[in-house]
């Protein structure tokens, strides 16, 4: 008796055990082999183990889809899954395909996508930059349609010589092939492009907090940035600063805390549209300054929970024509707040929480959320045993998402610590641009009573679960953009700990 | 109550008790439409097993026989004991597939016929062990393949599958 003699179904069954690379090794051994060990179940089960998607029920049939070739032809390899699983391109349907940007670095600790035109940068196109362990890499991402391959040209303008010292902890771009960067000693430095390279011009040393965040606000030419201090435990007696900077005269021209003493900023957006149109308003989110030790050491002290029920989370609005004054400020009824929020149509406001994913605001109205996303049930449901990333430790590392939306303001994205991604269509959560039947505006409140996976409806108000990219980083940054070459842009790390940014499009 | 008497193919014949036999789904339901067309009976049930040698079988009842007491053990123990239960069944698992490539076929082939998921599933991976880590040689060695791919067949599965091999 030999192997072959096996019927089909028990030759699945010892091959179900295998794992890729003795597949292929037994593909090698004769014409039999290469036909049992390429068979689509097989590669099927081995790419929802990869991508991370295990409740396929939610989703549309997964096809391996058809691939034409550079020449229109389609593929031999073509709806295999083999062929994807060996292309690492995720899901072709419903899920995304990826591209990675390698750094010759250590590592990558910050990354920010913006578009060559909107800061007359010369080229065109949308670039992205990198704050590695050696400076500033930028990378040119042409837009159209490229072949898979050579999806991104790999133009770039790398770090110019001598040694970056500090962790470069956000980035931003400025105008005139100029960059600012954050970083963990709390200076502010800019950069020029010269040529193919990334040179450093100054340093600006306003506030000793780590710098967090750097965002450029095109409409007053001013960089904001802010400063937490307790991500170096540091004294009491630092305060978290939002600071103003005239990059043209390269100095703070405004500065701004917490208006209660006991709470600190941790992180902030623009009102308008952050491409353009900033807006007259800043949002920053503030959390008590008490945060237990446990929380402190996995990454985000700002997500601790376990402080007194009174020690709620707010968000305080800037005047940025009053010299970056507080305005406004609103408790909400959560004690943590995850450090990156989003604004879109200048009026919405949206925050993540432990325990709630999602939290969106109305500007015009903040006593309450005008929408939340409930706890996304059981999370150890959504994790197979067999999953290829880390399992959250904790509800936190599930629950509370670096969120971001799109231009338009139609879909927003929240990535979990791990990498998890979710992704709602705020068109049907928030019904702003579905009409009714009688010509009214969708209801904000509006929840389908049943799931999609229920009743047939995919895209819906429900969160679909994209998947998941590798992460290792406290913050799982990531951006979504409409149209260009790429939707998705996030940062993660693999098995051995080298980062790297992952594009994706949305299929 | 009831005997069964399961027959291998060269006439050889082993009595088993119900609970062991009830791990062989096909056993199990054949003595279920027996005692549903007929009633309760103590005649004993002949099983006839065409596609099953003797040796082969007695290996089959042995590994029925033996989970059926460690099932009974695993109810009766506390929970305290029941990761040493755990890794004693292990033990005896990994002892009991100490067995030829030839013999393993047998039983996969036993397994699959007389339904029994539990041994199926040992047998399975123990195939699958005896493939796990080796190269196409070590392979074809191991279960008498023999080469059929051209070369330039078999360059074409190495290039498609570079990520792997490297």
């Amino acid at each position: 008796m030999r192997l072959k003699d096996l019927d089909e179904n028990t030759t699945l069954l010892i091959l179900k055990y295998l794992d890729p690379k003795d597949l292929i090794s037994l593909q090698l051994t004769c014409k039999w082999g290469h036909a049992v060990a390429s068979q689509n179940p097989l590669w099927k089960t081995l790419c929802i183990e990869r991508y991370a998607i295990w409740n396929t029920h939610m989703l549309p049939p997964i096809q391996a889809g058809r691939d034409a070739d550079a020449d229109g032809a389609y593929s031999p390899q073509a709806g295999r899954f083999q062929h994807l699983y060996g292309r690492n391109n995720g899901w072709r349907n419903p899920r995304f395909a990826v591209e990675e940007l390698k750094v010759e670095s250590a590592f990558i600790s910050s990354m920010h996508t913006f578009k060559a035109d909107a800061l007359s940068w010369e080229g065109g196109g949308e670039l992205i930059a990198v704050g590695t362990s050696d400076g500033i890499e930028v990378t040119r991402v042409p837009g159209g349609e490229e072949t898979e391959d050579a999806w991104w040209a790999r133009s770039r303008m790398v770090p110019g010589a001598g040694q970056q010292e500090s962790v470069l902890q956000a980035v931003a771009a400025l105008p005139g092939r100029r960059l600012a960067a954050g970083t963990d000693s709390g200076a502010v430095q800019l950069h020029t492009v010269v040529g193919d390279h990334v040179e450093l011009n100054s340093v600006l040393l306003a506030c000793l907090a780590p710098c967090v965040d750097v965002q450029y606000c095109q409409a007053s030419n001013k960089l904001y940035t802010v400063h937490d201090a307790t991500y170096k435990m540091a004294s009491p007696t630092e305060r978290n600063t939002l600071q103003e900077f005239d990059i043209e005269k390269v100095d703070v021209v405004a500065a701004a805390t917490e208006f209660s003493e006991q709470c600190e900023l941790v992180c902030f957006a623009p009102m308008g549209d952050t491409a353009s149109d900033w807006g007259n308003e800043l949002v920053a989110g503030a959390v008590h300054g008490s945060f237990c030790l446990t929380c402190y050491h996995t990454g985000l002290p700002s997500l601790c929970y376990h402080k007194a029920t009174t020690a709620t989370a707010a968000l305080c609005m800037f005047d940025l024509r009053a010299g970056l004054s507080m305005v406004q400020r609103y408790g909400t009824h959560h004690r943590s707040l995850y450090p990156h929020i989003c604004c879109a149509r200048s009026t919405y406001v949206f925050t993540s929480h432990v325990g709630t994913p999602v939290c969106v605001w109305d500007r015009r109205s903040m006593s309450v959320p005008v929408w939340e996303e409930q706890q996304l049930g059981n999370f150890s449901h959504w994790y197979s045993p067999g999953m290829s990333f880390q399992a959250p430790l904790r509800a936190a590392a599930h629950s509370a998402f670096y969120l971001s939306i799109e231009a338009g303001g139609d879909q927003l994205i929240g990535r979990a610590d791990n990498g998890m991604m979710w992704l709602w269509d705020l068109s049907a959560t928030l019904g702003w641009q579905q009409p009714q039947p009688h010509g009214a505006q969708g209801s904000w409140f509006r929840h389908t009573a049943s799931a999609p996976w229920h009743c047939d409806e995919y895209f819906s108000d429900w969160p679909q679960q994209l998947g998941a990219w590798p992460c290792e980083t406290s913050l799982p940054e990531m951006h979504i953009q409409n149209g260009g070459s790429f939707q998705l842009a996030g940062l993660c790390s693999d098995a051995f700990d080298r980062d790297f940014v992952s594009f994706a499009r949305l299929a | 109550m009831r005997n069964i008497v399961l027959r291998a193919n060269d006439g050889a014949d082993h009595v088993i008790s119900v609970a062991a036999a009830s791990l062989c789904k096909t056993v199990a339901s054949l003595l279920q439409d027996l005692e549903a067309s007929k009633g309760e009976d103590t005649d004993p049930l002949i099983v006839p097993l065409p596609n099953v040698c003797n040796c082969t079988l007695q290996k089959v009842l042995g590994f029925c026989e033996q989970q059926r007491a460690f099932d009974e053990l695993c109810t009766a123990s506390p929970a305290a004991q029941q990761a040493d239960l755990t890794r004693q069944i292990q033990a005896w698992q990994m002892e009991y597939m100490q067995v030829s490539t030839d013999e393993l076929y047998h039983l996969v082939m036993a397994a699959h016929y007389l339904n029994v998921p539990r041994l199926l599933d040992l047998c399975t991976d123990a195939m699958a062990e005896r493939i796990r880590g080796k190269s196409p040689a070590q392979v074809r060695e191991c279960f008498g393949l023999k080469p059929s791919l051209s070369p330039e067949e078999e360059e074409e599965i190495r290039r498609s599958n570079l990520w792997a091999l490297n």
